[in-house]
């Protein structure tokens, strides 16, 4: 089974008319064609009316405008008369996008929509109006056809707003999970706040990543801040700590409570595949003794005096 | 842009075969370095199974589209001897630690989704899929 | 692809370069143990930084280099195995335990250089005990 796609990668929707509409829907085309230029131009006056829509179209040129105009036009020939309906509905979900991204809002290109289907409504209505079942047959199918419009450029913009969302959340995930590099050789990941599986897996990443860049040789994980210590987290941190030491690298984790350690136990945790230190000092002492350092007092605690500009010397 | 790759497994060197074409195909969907690494570790193992257990069979990797998802399918068959109990093979503790046993439960963890059809004297077919973030 | 084999003092370096195919590690396998004896080596480093996937089996076979090593008495370690690799095998349930890891060649040699060197130091003592 091989999937197909277009050029951006993304299947284009299904058309929604069925064989009959498909029929019908030629009617709206012919009418359409026919009107094009007074159709185009009462398209540009209502744009003009709405600010954000008018400086999009200000900023094309006319002459690329006009040859974006005749390419709509003939998909739109394509679609209706020959059926290839994937460009011109595609292209409708990337005006969509385009729009959302340029900071239209739906209601204002609604708004547009809705003058220019009452528009074309009575353009069919002023060409069918002899023939009441033809009439009726491209009135159901335009209808569909129009929803399906709107359809396609709502979910434009909430895909578009939805990857925004998501962008940002992986900012913030960035953001709060901070490698420190204390000293030489030495990294420090403090965590805090909820930990779910894929937080743990981009914190795994992100620590063996920093190690090399860093070319540390001991790691200390600090838990204090994690809301809830469950086995899904010991596990991660199991994890983490079995990969970094496939690079080299010591892991101690700091801030298992003894509550949450007997917990841990209990339910089954194997705890002795960590090496885990009560508190943040005692991990940050311990790695530094790995380390070969130790923290020597070499003279009483100095005082600072502050001068006055006057007593300068 | 490539959509499907069908790799035939006959011996040990097509193992890396398969997994530098999955990777290849990973990367031109767009998934990142630490992903490209687990798809073709994930194919090493299928592709290793392949080898061990039913001398030759088939793996087929093509882009696979979910919505806005992309994602890569990953279709490993064969016509081996098959699994007796499915269900004890992807238990964690009959496993691949050292190489014995068919590493599923590993290959699982690493995959989003993972099915597994096998049937004595007929082969076996394990269909994986995962997903970019 | 033929991995490259070469004496530093009394150390073998082993570069791995790209991937492996299982019988490239066999022949690596085959290699340092007839290097480990030949140079009476004591120490070998397997650089792995540009191994594309550790597999099961590629994880057994260090695993029986360095056991293999280790009978002929030297010491093992596996340096520069990349994050995404670390990650991938962590998943998969593989582990080299009981053996040496380190972040890259330099450090490797280093790690050795500080084992013999202990290593020497206890068999001194034990000398002198023994009188």
């Amino acid at each position: 089974m091989i999937t197909s796609m277009n050029q951006s990668g993304e299947q284009p929707p299904e058309l929604w008319l069925n064989e009959a509409e498909r029929e019908a829907i030629k009617d709206f085309w012919t009418v359409y064609d026919a009107h094009f230029s007074e159709i185009s131009n009462a398209v540009i006056n209502s744009v003009s009316q709405k600010p954000e829509l008018a400086s999009l179209i200000k900023a094309v040129p006319p002459e690329k405008l006009e040859a974006q105009r005749k390419t709509a036009r003939e998909r739109m020939r394509h679609a209706f008369q020959n059926g290839e309906w994937g460009p011109y509905l595609q292209a409708l979900r990337s005006e969509g996008e385009a729009y959302s991204q340029a900071g239209v809002s739906l209601t204002d290109w609604y708004e547009l929509f809705a003058t220019y289907r009452s528009h074309m409504l009575h353009l069919l209505f002023e060409a069918y109006r002899q023939e009441p079942d033809r009439l009726l047959a491209v009135i159901g199918a335009y209808s569909k056809f129009s929803d399906q419009i709107m359809a396609i450029v709502g979910q434009a913009y909430v895909d578009h707003k939805e990857n925004i969302i998501y962008q940002q959340q992986e900012a913030i995930l960035e953001l709060s999970t901070p490698v420190l590099v204390l000293r030489d050789r030495l990294l420090l990941l403090p965590i805090i706040g909820l930990l779910d599986s894929h937080r743990a897996q981009q914190l795994t990443e992100h620590l063996l990543k920093a190690i090399r860049e860093h070319r540390a040789r001991v790691v200390v994980i600090d838990i204090t801040g994690v809301l809830t210590v469950d086995s899904m987290v010991a596990n991660h941190l199991i994890k983490t700590t079995e990969a970094a030491r496939l690079m080299g690298v010591k892991v101690l984790v700091t801030g298992i409570s003894t509550e949450i350690a007997q917990t841990l136990v209990r339910i089954g945790v194997d705890l002795s595949r960590l090496n885990t230190l009560g508190d943040l000092r005692s991990g940050l002492e311990e790695a530094s003794r790995i380390l070969g350092y130790e923290l020597v007092r070499v003279a009483a605690e100095k005082t600072v005096i502050e001068l006055e500009p006057d007593e300068q010397p | 842009m490539t959509e499907e790759i069908r790799i035939p497994i006959r011996s040990e060197t097509d193992i890396v075969v398969a997994r530098q074409s999955g990777r290849a195909l990973a990367a031109e969907a767009g998934f990142t370095g630490s992903e490209l690494t687990v798809i073709a570790t994930a194919i090493s193992e299928v592709a290793r199974n392949i080898v061990n257990y039913a001398q030759t069979g088939e793996i087929c990797i093509q882009q696979v589209k979910s919505g806005k998802q992309i994602g890569l399918l990953i279709v490993a068959s064969d016509r081996g001897p098959g699994i007796a109990d499915v269900a004890l093979a992807l238990q964690d503790g009959y496993s691949t630690s050292n190489g014995l046993g068919l590493g599923l439960p590993g290959v699982k963890r690493l995959m989003d989704e993972f099915e597994i059809v096998s049937e004595v004297g007929v082969g076996t077919t394990v269909t994986m899929r995962k997903w970019k973030r | 692809m033929k991995v490259p084999v070469l004496k530093l003092g009394k150390y073998l370096i082993a570069s791995v370069q790209g991937s492996l195919t299982d019988a490239d590690l066999v022949e690596l396998s085959s290699e340092l143990s007839e290097k480990v004896g030949r140079y009476r080596a004591r120490g070998v480093v397997i650089d792995v930084t540009t191994l594309d996937v550790m597999d099961s089996f590629a994880t057994r076979m260090l695993r029986d280099i360095a056991q293999m090593a280790r009978l002929r008495g030297a010491e093992t370690v596996i340096a520069g195995i990349q994050p995404d690799v670390a990650f991938a095998m962590v998943q998969l349930g593989l582990g080299l335990e009981g053996v040496s890891t380190c972040l890259d060649l330099e450090e490797g040699l280093a790690y050795l250089e500080k084992r013999l060197k202990a290593g020497n130091r206890d068999r001194g003592n034990s000398d002198t005990h023994s009188l």
